[in-house]
């Protein structure tokens, strides 16, 4: 338990490289978290008033504890994949396995301290995301003094069972396949393996959920939170969490706290068999050591603009990295990929969602101005995933200095970090707008109008995300992974994305002319594009400078 | 040529790591800098380089003031640095193409220049790998090639023949004699005497952030008659 604990610590503090000691703040980095609230603050108010609606609506069919279903589900699948990620970054990719495994330490004891910074990492993202909903909720249901401690508790254990769920998933992947001779190569493949996995998963649990109307409204009518029994496929705990918090059962409680017990066991159990065999030597490469022949020394950028050769630098690294290829580049094609998927698989197996998507008149008033605000809510979203912008400094961690000896200019450097993030924008928006626009038919004018409005709102975050992080990179980390897995700006950066479609979404109410409304998102998009590309002009210089 | 004028460094502060140092260097000339660890010779090189800015003082590399004109001073010289694991993801050749583009170095100039230091140091077969598989002197002599490759006025090295091998390093060696010889000004850092005592026309000590000597080795054993520069620098470096 002692090894445990100071385990856990080093572990800890290596991984969240709490802040350079002894630096003056400068002026930008101290406005940098008022500069978050605001960003921020639409987002959170925006969970709490739609879980305020929510609970009106419930509140007569006695069906509140629904939403707390509902939060521990979506926060449980949340972590779910998630932890896809987060799990090779810490077990796996992590320099520190080398060195642990040299220590008198017991598997169990790494394993566990491993676990637990995890387990911290997700509890950010689940606050985020929680405490609106939480506090909307306590505001409007007004629960019995039970309810809160009975919330704590299962709110700390949530990120247990579905961690180890894809821990489990990632360690068979890593364990299973044949090890490549290059293991760079290894890592790509075995990474891919898992999120096909997830995306299989996702796919087949969706189908279960699917139950037909007559059950919905047979449990609707019921009332006491019935309708809790529709949750919790993917991560077994989550129903009997639901129902400990919602009812007050302490027997259900109990049952959520031995499931996680049980998957702790487990995960132990087989840990010890497969982890650590696939852990050691992961950080090795190919070579071949072959002279190269004549045309391979000059490069096909050969004299070519600088910021380009930069911008090809930049997506190189990137797409080289494994943990940077899954975290920032495979998304572009992924994420339309599981989307569309589900979509195409749920529709061939209901047949009134067919009809009801081929009856949708797509020339029909207002629907014009919907679709251009899922244009803008696509271009953030796809933006907003591929954490380039947002992590380029970071990711130069003490690589940095590199920057500040070339000769070319801080301004040249940073359009080139930014065009690598708007490329592989536009790939990503382009694979999510075309299939959707297909699959829906609807009329090409609107698909490009879409288009156009998704880029333009790209344009912004790439760049918003380019300020956010030369304001406030993480550069001191030892594993890869640490600036797009453990960076606190990528949380917030995600969160004004989800954000804008919602500002959208009002003025469309408000306006009600399908001609206004386009003209003043182009105004707004286009003024928030201007804000942002001059914002990043007038700091890029001081703001490089000022970092060592 | 470079001219470094009361240049001061204090890190955050606290720590003076370089106070009112002046070094002048001229074309030709080959300038050891050495000194115990922790004497400021790295804080120095940042300084000289734009990594890190000067408190007080200025330095101008070709008469072109580093924090003036910061592109301009950039184009002027080429730096190794003290840990060489730069762009681990770049095959070898790929990152010398990038440093070729950023300095714009013509076509035929390239080529030409890879295929004679690619044979000099021994790299030609790894050019096709990731710097990620080279080993540590390998990635060093992967930026070395980086900086001949554009062929700068002004070397600026620090520490560079640490984890060099014998051969590499004699290259290293004669390279730097040839790029003096044209013309050009070669500053190093090392904590190698011998090489210092054979290679350098002048040598700067410093100290706890002061220079204790800058000047040729003959005059340093002029007023040190009968000792080996070791002796001398263990000396000069204990007295401060
Ligand atoms: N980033 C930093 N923050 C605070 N102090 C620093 C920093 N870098 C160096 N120092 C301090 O500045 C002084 C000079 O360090 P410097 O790295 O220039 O020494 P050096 O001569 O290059 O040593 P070595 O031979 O070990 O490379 C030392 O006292 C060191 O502790
Ligand atoms: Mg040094």
């Amino acid at each position: 338990m002692r090894n445990f604990c100071a385990l856990f610590k080093v572990t800890l503090k290596n991984t969240f490289g709490v802040t350079e000691t002894g630096k003056k703040k400068t002026f930008l980095q101290k406005l940098f978290p008022i500069f978050l609230l605001v960003a921020i603050a639409p987002t959170i108010a925006s969970f709490y008033f739609l879980t305020g609606d929510a609970i009106a609506l419930l509140k007569p069919i006695q069906q509140t504890g629904v939403i707390i279903g509902l939060l521990l589900t979506m926060l449980s699948t949340l972590i779910f994949f998630l932890a896809i990620f987060l799990i090779p970054a810490v077990f796996y990719f992590s320099k520190d396995v080398e060195t642990l495994l040299s220590l008198p330490l017991k598997a169990s004891t790494i394993l566990s301290a491993k676990l637990a910074v995890s387990m911290i990492y997700e509890y950010i993202t689940i606050l985020a995301i929680g405490i609106p909903v939480v506090l909307a909720y306590i505001v409007n249901v007004q629960p019995p003094l039970g309810f809160y401690p009975l919330l704590i508790l299962t709110i700390l254990l949530l990120p247990v069972v579905p961690l180890i769920m894809s821990g489990l998933l990632v360690m068979a992947v890593m364990a299973l396949i044949p090890k490549a001779r290059n293991r760079d190569l290894f890592n790509y493949i075995s990474g891919f393996i898992s999120l096909g996995f997830a995306v299989g998963i996702n796919m087949v649990v969706g189908n279960m959920a699917t139950i037909s109307a007559d059950e919905m409204v047979q449990l609707l009518i019921q009332g006491n939170n019935s309708f809790l029994a529709i949750f919790g496929y993917l991560v077994p705990s989550v129903p009997f969490a639901a129902k400990a918090v919602v009812n007050l059962s302490l027997v259900d409680f109990a049952i959520s706290v031995l499931i996680a017990i049980g998957a702790y066991l487990l995960f132990l159990l087989i840990a010890e068999l497969a982890y650590f065999k696939a852990a050691v030597g992961v950080n090795e490469t190919g070579a071949n050591r072959r002279k190269l022949n004549g045309k391979a020394y000059l490069s096909s950028t050969q004299g070519a603009d600088p910021i380009w050769t930069y911008t090809l630098k930049e997506l190189k690294l990137m797409i080289r990295t494994p943990i940077y290829l899954l975290n920032n580049i495979s998304t572009v094609i992924l994420i339309p990929a599981i989307l569309v998927g589900t979509l195409m698989t749920t529709a061939g197996q209901q047949d009134e969602l067919i009809t009801l998507i081929q009856s949708i008149d797509w020339n029909a008033p207002g629907m014009f101005a919907y679709v251009l605000t899922a244009g803008v809510a696509i271009g953030l979203f796809m933006t907003s995933l591929n954490l380039i912008t947002v992590t380029a400094i970071s990711r130069e961690g003490t690589r940095l200095f590199f920057m500040k000896y070339i000769p070319m200019s801080y301004n040249a450097q940073i359009q080139a970090k930014v065009n690598s993030g708007l490329i592989v924008s536009v790939l990503g928006i382009l694979f999510m707008t075309v299939p959707f626009g297909v699959v829906f038919s609807i009329p090409w004018i609107q698909i490009v109008l879409a288009i156009v409005m998704a880029l333009l709102a790209s344009v912004f975050l790439n760049y918003f995300g380019m300020i956010v992080d030369m304001i406030h990179p993480k550069l001191i980390w030892e594993q890869e992974a640490v600036p797009v897995k453990q960076n606190i700006n990528a949380v917030f950066t995600m969160l004004p994305g989800m954000g804008l479609p919602v500002a959208a979404f009002l003025v469309l109410n408000w306006l009600k002319n399908d001609t206004l409304f386009l003209v003043v998102l182009v105004v707004l998009l286009v003024g928030l594009d201007l804000a942002s590309i001059i914002a990043t002009r007038k700091i890029a210089t001081s703001a490089i400078e000022k970092l060592s | 040529m470079i001219d470094i004028s009361h240049v001061s460094k204090t890190y955050s502060g606290k720590v003076k790591a370089v106070s009112d140092l002046s070094l002048s260097m001229q074309p030709g000339e080959i300038i050891g800098f050495i000194g115990p660890n922790g004497a400021g010779k790295t804080t120095t090189i940042k300084m000289m380089t734009g990594i890190l800015k000067a408190d007080e003082g200025t330095i101008t590399l070709n008469g072109i003031d580093i924090a003036k004109e910061p592109l301009e001073a950039k184009h002027q010289f080429g730096f190794v640095p003290d840990n060489p694991d730069l762009f681990l993801r770049l095959k070898g050749i790929e990152y010398l193409n990038f440093m070729a583009d950023i300095y714009g170095v013509s076509a035929s100039d390239r080529r030409a220049r890879i295929e004679r230091y690619g044979t000099l140091f021994e790299m030609s077969s790894a050019l096709g790998d990731k710097i990620l598989s080279y080993s540590h002197g390998m990635r060093q002599k992967i930026v070395l090639m980086g900086v001949l490759i554009h062929e700068p006025s002004i070397w600026i090295l620090d520490e560079p023949l640490t984890g060099l091998d014998p051969q590499s390093a004699f290259a290293l060696k004669e390279i730097m004699r040839e790029q003096a010889a044209a013309g050009k000004t070669v500053f190093f850092s090392t904590h190698v005497l011998d090489v210092a005592e054979r290679l350098c026309t002048k040598v700067a000590i410093i100290n706890k952030g002061t220079i204790l000597y800058y000047g040729t080795l003959d005059e340093l054993k002029a007023v040190h008659p009968g000792k080996t520069l070791e002796t001398i620098f263990l000396e000069v470096t204990s007295h401060a």
